[in-house]
């Protein structure tokens, strides 16, 4: 709980009576509200150290857990593991599985968080480091900082040696810092790639030999491979006992059954050949385009990096150029594939292979083609960079653009200018605005997010857009926050929500877009409790919504647009400013609206908020519910229409179901058989018993309800038909077997026995299997006989034809058996 | 026109998918750097223009080879400026060292004791000085025999000599015994002579048991009656000193004292310790190269006796292998390109499918190691009527089970490489022993007339060279081909000039190509009786094999013509080969008194004899055989210069001094049998089965005895 | 979709194959043998697979069984006296592409061939292996097989076979990395085509005893089971194959057993009073020998040599 104290005692030496003096002061509060110079000179600034009531709890970072530092798990060959998990849980997990028992490693498990804190410390936003070594040196210096007695320090040593097999080999630990979340792009396409280049390496070799095969088995058959010269060495040093041009010409009195390949597929499989043969392999997996003065990057294979003033248009190029190379490679993969296994038709392939470009690459293909993405800031974009920016995102290219946004800002203000005289340009939603790109706003603070933002965007092979927020405060040089909670603070405050839209989710918005990871996403503003002690010194607790204005109180520059509420004051004009937001009309004019803060002594206290800032607030609340709603959110429209369906529908099965029991009345009239009569039965209990007020559940399935409900009634009519067929045709059967001759093709195995006796009478069918084809072709003795030897006593004879066949009475004997 | 002949002049052009190229020679010091040869397509089809065009080219690669030439003398020059330094300080040379020309030593020993280990390294060593090489290893008839057997001789012969070694020549010079018991099989066998020197572990004198102690001081006694130079030598004593248990780690010390002996250099036989124990640990190592280097100071202290065997540069070679006629077998299946070698376990042919089973895999082979001989040979011709041509290896009771499985290759015409590393016989006979008795089984040991391939290998560098010439021959005929090698060859090791193996030996890739339905699939060639095969997966080449008489489109027919027809052309092929050998060479003058005719591995053995004989003023040649179906050509011409011609081989025939015996039941050995067949000239034969090699020295007896007999007679005539 | 044309030019290129595609020459049986019907159903489970007839091997013996590749549209190979599994194997070794028959009989597969026959199902290659089984030796006239039963008079036993009859199932269900075990008769179409079916769809060895009536040499044996269904018994599994009620209703005996228990395939075998029919048992992850035997086969050249040079530097001084 929050040891936060509301003392009450005087801080205003104000003259003359309470009233006077509280109107005086809510006057002069409600001035500064409304710009009025002289009121902001006459009141107090928020003390520097103040900061938002509910996150004076995260003033010391370093005693708090969070999800930094990352353990970067390297690829293991699947594209489903896990990338990266909080170092801290993963390493207790880690321990927990190797030390299951609450004792077992005891003093490790202790002392995990002492390990965490020093992963935490060393690594400050530095580059990603090699966890095995980090670890090490961490696990030494606990053992100094522990100074344990023997015993227990070879144990605890084994432990932490154990611990440290569990790390993969090349993983790595990343801290919080500015460049996170390039680290983790780079990270991301590390496992996208993994392997991917080697199985390509494989599949290049693969079809290079197939090809190579091909021609040699072509030379192989050529007239040079019987001229002399080759049949000498390739009988080997024994050749020195040959006439080398009598065996060349004894050999070339073979005639060739192997048919020679044709000119235009022979030149084909050279060119493909040599296209493969020519491809290097290369170790850059992604080029970053921007203005890299100082790209202070370590120096890593897979990353290459390219500076330019205009880096969407540069990267649109960069891709380009690299697909073109690609496509070169692709086709002759393809037509390698297809020559190798003879299944390459001019006719069909040639034009194909004509017009082979990037557009035409299989998804696989395209996840090869090496990344592309531009890091500009988003000032660039809403201005200079605009138009270059927008053609990017319309052009189908699968470049990503990586942007970093201040939440407070807005990005198309002049420099200098003060982010609240201008609405804000929202760069997702010009994003949005282009539909087909995948836009990704997410937060170095939220590793999940930020990742699954970058693999969506990966994996589409769509244009990409990352406004990523950091929480890095440039301006002041020591923050009040750790970063990481300044950027969770954009995400609480709706100053900066999360929103993933993939347009390969479908065709609604409700489809396309994640509203994951905005905390509370169906509020206004999150609420949470804040517990402190009274001046009485009871502990009490009040719900405080975390608005845009409790964030900008994080950003000195903006302490202008705040002023302290005196200690004690009282006033109904004061509202909290998420109440305030909701006042009606009349009453907003008298009202003031505050937000609570504390400040280093712990005190709870109130600022005044500018009629500026809330605007601002406004706005982005305005903005938050446009985004809830796309996203499907707290969508009024909806309800609205699933309580009408829903009537609708109650009305249709009603009527529905009276149209069936009449139906069924007549049915059951019309019906004799008892099968019938008791499908029926079944039938009406079914809809009797049927539970409609199940049917009334969410719209969509409610959608389907009319439809459904007749085909129900139908089928089991079906049914009833069905079973009462049977009967009659098997009695219509029996009268007809009776009389024709017929054969149970089916069971015919093929011993060609009634063949044997009347090639005219019996045939086979294209199951090679018999059938009577004449059985006037020859006399009714025939089919008995075939009927008598048949293996499969699949021939029944049935009745003669011809009353005037000698022996009849004899035959029909013998055939009774088979009838 | 895929049929037309290249005529006229070609000089540095070949042809490759109609395009002409030129292709120039690499020397062979500068085919590391360059490969076999260098090539430039002339990106024309016109002969004429590639004539004119070649010239320019021609210089262009020569260029190149200059330039590798430049560079490769000013590399070796500071080499060779070490090379001076070493010859300064020439390298461990005892004083007084004797000079000979070869030299014959044995190591035997109890088996397990490590005898064929210490004979291996002195072969290398001094195979790589130079010297040429021949061991041959002596294996005792059962796996572990008691110690101090006569019958357990286990040990290596170890044969250097300044020339080429073909063989393993006569009596040893000199023989290392770790006990005197295993040294009385040897000279059982003949191995040594009078004036032998014998190098003996002298512990037994002091044995504990007296049985042992009164043993070893007879065959003192016996050994000096030979004629047999003892040298009582403490080697277990002075092991001790170094290692606790000597029965492993006395062979190390052997080798230091024989490196001494015979002035070979050390550092490479420490080297090749090394490579023995590579997975073992250094600890292990150094204890060995300690042994070595106590044996060598033992022997420069307390021998006064040393020999060295000069090299001569024109034996010497480039680059060598040092390996047996079945490693060679085995990696020659590899330079064929054979992927698929189908066995089952037969002495002494198996060790060939242990080396496969070893480094097969290197060339995407496999081994099959089959149920049975015949399920072996059946496997192989699954594969090879699948389009990958196999091969089997195996030794005469094998083959006698196969031979079903044979006509059926020869009657369905299946390419097949059969090798036979042949032993002593009928029946289980001298399983680890040498023989020539599978010629006639080889050529005629199947139901009807299955003419097929025979050819045998005379060298362990023909064990190599001859697979690759098999599988292409097996292709070109459409038929089996058998190879003859024997436990000679299989056992005996030899440092041979490395092959510089080309993909042209390989097997060309399976063709899948569609089959032209107009040619059937037996398209016999009306001279040649040639044609060539559909292999399953080639479009419209469906057939069915089989083993009944056949037509050309492989329908049964048991009709005459049919029948006689495919006989006809099977016949066919082997005349068509035989019209495509060379004569065999004649080793020594074209006439004289006396031929020597022999085949496979007795090769070395008869020159040498040939030479010693020729060298006291003989007129004796000899001719081996390598193709014995078909024959090679020329033979009757070449005996016809001949008083006498016998042949000579390691296989049975009836001594016509022995009871019974007179000309015209006397039984032939098998290649005078067909040679008498095929000349139907009066050929005579000398041959014997000892169960090991023929020596030089017997069959130079021989020679002189057939020579005497000839003495007056007339040329043999016909 | 995303200007993405369909990737589609992979496509392997339409050939559709009718049942004439897979028939060669006219069959010589005898008519009213059990080994037309076996042949019609080859043809009718090839056809059903549309394998290409070029990349199909039939592989057999000696004997009437094994005259089948003739009859074949494909490559065959019709070799020795009871040599026929070593050859599939052979062919199977290096070219897994190829789907291999083997036809082969009582005599040719249970007697001069019986040690094949084991070790070739414990290789258990991808093989479909359909022995015809007609109780005697045909091509030959009526010598007595390892399968005649006693009493049974032939020109080798006038007096009737000497000795029991060898029971296929009970050897080959103690053969271990056994995959693929069944049995039919040759005269029910339906039962036999499904089970010919499983069993070439099985990866692995499949053996299929086929119960084939010899009408000219032994017809008795195929009629005592004809005139009595009772001594059969139809083994029902959803593992199993499965057959329409109408086929079930000529066999009033039947059973239901699950494939994959090899102790109740056993006991099923060993039981003497009936003859147990469709598939006893199934095991499809025994190890494949042909999986290890095609290794390197996609080594090009280059690598080849350079393995070579390997090879010889391990000797080289």
């Amino acid at each position: 709980m929050n040891s936060v104290s509301d003392r009450k005692h005087d801080a205003l030496d104000t003259a003359g009576s309470e009233g006077d003096a509280d109107a005086s002061v809510i006057d002069l509060l409600r001035r500064f509200h409304y710009g009025e110079p002289a009121a902001a000179a006459h009141t107090t600034l928020p003390a520097n150290a103040v900061l938002p009531a509910l996150l004076n709890a995260y003033r010391d970072a370093s005693a708090i857990r969070y999800q930094y530092p990352l353990y970067l798990i390297p690829p293991d060959g699947t594209t489903m593991s896990a990338l990266a998990r909080p170092a801290g849980e993963y390493l207790s997990d880690a321990l927990e599985a190797l030390a299951p028992d609450a004792d077992d490693a005891r003093i490790l498990k202790d002392n995990l968080p002492w390990i965490e804190r020093y992963l935490r410390q060393t690594l400050d936003d530095s580059d990603p480091v090699d966890a095995l070594e980090l670890l090490s040196t961490a696990a030494a210096a606990m053992q100094k900082q522990l100074d344990l007695d023997a015993a227990s320090r070879e144990k605890l040593d084994a432990n932490l040696e154990r611990l440290k097999d569990t790390l993969a080999e090349g993983g790595q630990f990343l801290g919080y810092g500015p460049r996170v979340s390039l680290h983790l792009m780079l990270h991301a396409i590390r496992h996208r790639h993994c392997q991917s280049r080697e199985q390509l390496r494989q599949q290049i070799d693969k079809n290079i030999h197939g090809l190579q095969s091909l021609l040699d088995v072509e030379k192989a058959k050529s007239a040079d491979a019987n001229e002399p010269g080759s049949v000498k060495t390739s009988v080997g040093s024994g050749s020195r006992h040959f006439d080398a041009g009598a065996l060349s010409g004894m050999l070339e009195h073979r005639a060739h059954g192997s048919v020679e390949m044709p000119a235009e597929r022979r030149l084909r499989i050279e060119r493909a050949l040599k296209e493969l043969q020519a491809w290097q392999d290369f170790p850059v997996l992604v080029r970053f385009v921007g203005q890299l003065q100082d790209p202070s990057f370590r120096k890593l294979p897979e990353l290459a990096l390219i500076n330019s003033d205009d880096p969407c248009t540069t990267a649109a190029e960069v891709f380009a150029r690299d697909a073109a190379d690609f496509a070169k490679l692709f086709a002759a993969l393809r037509v390698a594939a297809l020559d190798i296994d003879g299944n390459y038709s001019p006719a069909i392939h040639d034009s194909w292979f004509a017009s082979f470009d990037w557009q035409a690459f299989s998804n696989e293909e395209m996840q090869l083609v090496t990344r592309v993405v531009a890091l500009v800031s988003a000032d660039y974009l809403a201005c200079d960079g605009l138009p270059s920016f927008s053609r990017l995102l319309g052009s189908r290219l699968p470049v990503h653009v990586m942007s970093w946004v201040r939440a407070y800002d807005n990005p198309a203000a002049k420099p200098g200018e003060d982010p609240f005289d201008s609405y804000r340009f929202e760069l997702a939603n010009f994003g949005i605005g282009h539909r087909q790109v995948v836009v990704a706003q997410t937060s170095a603070a939220r590793h999940e997010d930020l990742l699954s933002g970058f693999l969506c965007a990966l994996d589409s092979n769509r244009a990409s857009l990352h406004l990523i927020n950091r929480g890095t405060q440039t301006k002041t040089k020591k923050p009040l926050l750790d970063a990481w909670f300044v950027a969770s603070a954009a995400l609480e405050s709706r100053a900066h929500p999360f929103i993933l839209v993939n347009p390969d989710g479908g065709d609604h918005a409700a489809q396309r877009i994640s509203f994951a990871g905005n905390p509370q996403a169906d509020n206004d503003w999150p609420v949470e409790k804040l517990e402190y002690r009274s001046a009485a010194g009871e502990v009490t607790e009040m719900d405080l919504a975390f608005t845009f204005a409790d964030y900008a109180l994080l950003m000195p520059a903006l302490h202008e647009h705040f002023r302290m509420v005196p200690t004690g004051f009282e006033s109904t004009d004061l509202h909290p400013i998420d109440q305030y937001l909701k006042l009606d009309e009349e009453l907003i004019d008298h009202a003031v609206p505050f937000i609570w803060a504390i400040d280093e002594q712990d005190v709870l206290v109130r600022l005044v908020v500018s009629r500026a800032l809330v605007f601002a607030c406004r706005d982005r609340l305005n903005y938050w519910r446009s985004l809830q709603e796309l996203a499907g959110v707290q969508n009024f429209y909806v309800e609205e229409a699933i309580d009408r369906i829903i009537e609708e529908q109650r009305a249709a099965i009603e009527a529905e179901r009276e149209q069936l029991l009449q139906e069924h009345e007549e049915q059951l009239e019309s019906v004799r058989s008892e099968a019938a009569g008791e499908a029926m039965g079944q039938l009406v209990d079914v809809l009797m018993g049927a539970d409609l007020s199940g049917m009334v559940a969410g719209g969509s399935q409610l959608a389907t309800m009319p439809a459904a409900a007749p085909a129900q009634t139908e089928a089991p009519a079906d049914e009833a038909a069905a079973e009462a067929e049977p009967e009659v045709e098997e009695e219509a059967e029996e009268e007809l077997s009776f009389d024709e001759a017929w054969l149970d093709t089916a069971m015919c195995t093929t011993c060609d026995d009634c063949m044997g006796i009347n090639k005219m009478m019996f045939a086979y069918n294209d199951d090679k299997q018999a059938i009577i084809k004449d059985v006037k072709a020859g006399p009714y003795a025939d089919l008995v006989a075939a009927a008598e030897i048949c293996p499969a006593k699949c021939i029944h004879p049935g009745k003669p034809l011809d009353p005037n066949e000698p022996g009849l009475d004899d035959l029909i004997a013998r055939a009774a058996p088979f009838n | 026109m895929s049929n037309s002949q290249i005529t006229g002049d070609t000089k540095y052009l070949f042809r490759r998918d109609k395009m002409w190229w030129v292709k120039i020679a690499v020397p062979k010091p500068l085919r590391g750097a360059l490969g076999h040869d260098l090539r430039k397509s002339l990106h024309t089809h016109d002969l004429e223009e590639a004539r004119e065009a070649r010239w320019a080219v021609a210089d262009e690669l020569r260029a190149i080879i200059e330039n590798a030439h430049k560079e490769q003398v000013s590399k070796s020059a500071d080499q060779d400026s070490k090379m001076a330094e070493i010859e300064v300080a020439p390298p461990v040379k005892t004083a007084g060292a004797q000079q000979v020309s070869e030299y014959i030593v044995e190591i035997v020993s109890d088996s397990g004791e490590g005898a064929q280990k210490c004979g291996q390294v002195l072969g290398l060593v001094s195979g790589n000085m130079g010297n040429g090489v021949w061991t041959v290893e002596i294996i005792p008839a059962e796996i572990q025999p008691p110690a101090r057997e006569r019958q357990g001789a286990s040990g290596i012969r170890v044969r250097m000599g300044s020339k080429e070694v073909t063989n393993m020549g006569n009596e040893a010079n000199m023989a290392v015994a770790f006990n005197e018991q295993v040294l009385y099989s040897r000279i059982g066998n003949g191995a040594y002579k009078k004036g032998t020197v014998v190098l003996l572990e002298n512990m037994w004198a002091e044995d504990p048991d007296e049985k042992i102690r009164n043993q070893y001081k007879d065959a003192l006694a016996d050994f000096s009656a030979q004629g047999l130079i003892v040298h009582e030598l403490p080697i277990q004593k002075e092991c001790l000193k170094l290692v606790p248990d000597p029965r492993k780690g006395k062979n190390m010390f052997v080798l230091g004292m024989l490196c001494r002996i015979f002035s070979r250099d050390t550092d490479t036989a420490k080297n090749e310790i090394a490579k023995i124990f590579k997975k073992k640990s250094e600890k292990v190592i150094k204890i060995n190269h300690d042994l070595f280097d106590a044996g060598y100071a033992f022997a420069r202290e307390n021998l006064d006796f040393a020999f060295e065997i000069p090299t001569s540069e024109e034996y010497r070679m480039e680059s060598a292998v040092v390996i047996n006629g079945n490693t060679a077998a085995g990696l020659g299946v590899m330079a064929a390109g054979i992927e698929l070698v189908a066995m089952y376990p037969i002495t002494p042919a198996t060790s060939a499918s242990h080396y496969l089973a070893e480094d097969f895999h290197l060339t995407g082979g496999f081994v099959h190691q089959a149920e049975d001989e015949i399920a072996a040979i059946g496997f192989a011709i699954g594969a090879s009527y699948a389009g990958k041509t196999a091969c089997t290896i195996t030794s005469g009771p094998g083959l006698a089970l196969k031979t079903e499985m044979i006509g059926l290759a020869v009657m369905a015409e299946v390419p097949l490489v059969i090798i036979n590393v042949q032993r002593g016989g009928p029946s289980t006979g001298l399983p680890t022993k040498v023989e020539q008795g599978d010629l006639l089984a080889s050529l005629y040991g199947a139901a009807g007339d299955a003419p097929k391939i025979v050819i045998a290998a005379t060298t362990i560098s023909e064990c190599f060279h001859f697979v690759v010439m098999a599988r292409k021959l097996a292709e070109s005929f459409r038929t089996p081909v058998i190879m003859l090698t024997d436990a000679n060859l299989a056992t005996g090791v030899q440092p041979i000039a490395r092959p510089e193996v080309t993909d042209e030996w390989f097997a060309p890739p399976l063709d899948q190509s569609a089959w032209d339905k107009e040619v059937s699939p037996y398209n016999w060639d009306e001279t040649s009786g040639l044609s060539e095969r559909p292999i399953p997966g080639m479009r419209g080449g469906e057939y069915i094999l089989t083993g009944l008489a056949h037509n050309r489109n492989s329908k049964i027919a048991y009709d005459s013509a049919s029948n006689q027809e495919g006989m006809n052309m099977r016949s066919r092929k082997l005349a068509a080969l035989a019209a495509t050998l060379k004569p065999p060479e004649i080793h020594g003058d074209p006439t004289g008194d006396l031929l020597i005719v022999g085949w496979g591995s007795t090769l070395g053995a008869i020159e040498e004899a040939v030479d010693m004989a020729r060298a006291q003023g003989q007129k004796v040649s000899s001719v081996q055989l390598r193709f014995l179906s078909p024959l090679e050509p020329g033979l009757k011409k070449i005996f016809s210069g001949f008083k006498k011609v016998m042949t000579i081989e390691i296989n049975y025939s009836d001594d016509l001094d022995s009871p019974l015996i007179t000309e015209e039941n006397r039984r032939y050995s098998q290649l005078a049998l067909v040679l008498r067949a095929h000349t139907l000239m009066d050929i005579d034969c000398w041959s014997m089965v000892p169960g090991h090699p023929l020596q030089p020295g017997t069959i130079g007896k021989v020679i002189e005895a057939n020579l005497t007999e000839t003495e007056g007679a007339a040329a043999c005539s016909v | 979709m995303f200007g993405l044309k369909g990737d589609w030019s992979l496509e392997v290129k339409d050939r559709y194959f009718t049942l004439e595609d897979y028939c060669g020459a006219e069959p010589r049986w005898c008519t009213g043998c059990g080994d037309h019907g076996i042949l019609a159903a080859v043809h009718r489970v090839c056809r059903e697979s549309q394998i290409a007839p070029e990349k199909t091997v039939a592989v057999s013996g000696i004997g009437c069984s094994s005259r089948l590749p003739h009859y074949m549209n494909t490559y065959g190979f019709h070799g020795l006296h009871g040599r026929a599994l070593p050859v599939a194997c052979g062919v199977k070794s290096r070219r897994p592409d190829l789907d291999v028959w083997v036809a082969t009989g009582d005599g040719d597969c249970f007697s001069i061939g019986a040690g094949h026959w084991i070790h070739a199902l414990r290789y258990n290659m991808d093989i479909t292996l359909l022995v015809f089984d007609n109780g005697i030796y045909g091509l030959t006239k009526k010598q007595t097989s390892p399968t005649t039963p006693m009493n049974v008079p032939t020109n080798t036993h006038p007096s009737g076979a000497l000795l029991p009859p060898l029971n296929p199932l009970t050897v080959t269900l103690g053969v271990t990395n056994i995959s693929f075990v069944a049995q039919i008769v040759d005269w029910n179409a339906p039962l036999r085509h499904e089970v010919i079916k499983k069993a070439h769809e099985h990866k692995g060895t499949s053996f299929v005893r086929i119960i084939q009536r010899c009408p000219v040499y032994v017809e008795a044996i195929g009629k005592a089971l004809q005139d009595e269904p009772a001594r059969m018994q139809l083994l029902t599994h959803e593992k199993g194959v499965q057959v329409d009620d109408n086929v079930k209703r000529m066999f009033p005996n039947q059973a239901e057993h699950d494939p994959s228990d090899l102790a109740a395939a056993r006991a099923l075998a060993e039981d003497s009073t009936v003859l147990p029919l469709g598939i006893l048992y199934h095991n499809p992850d025994a190890p494949r020998y042909d999986m290890m035997s095609s290794v390197g086969l996609e080594m090009g050249v280059d690598e080849k040599l350079a393995g070579m040079n390997k090879a010889l530097d391990n000797f080289a001084i």
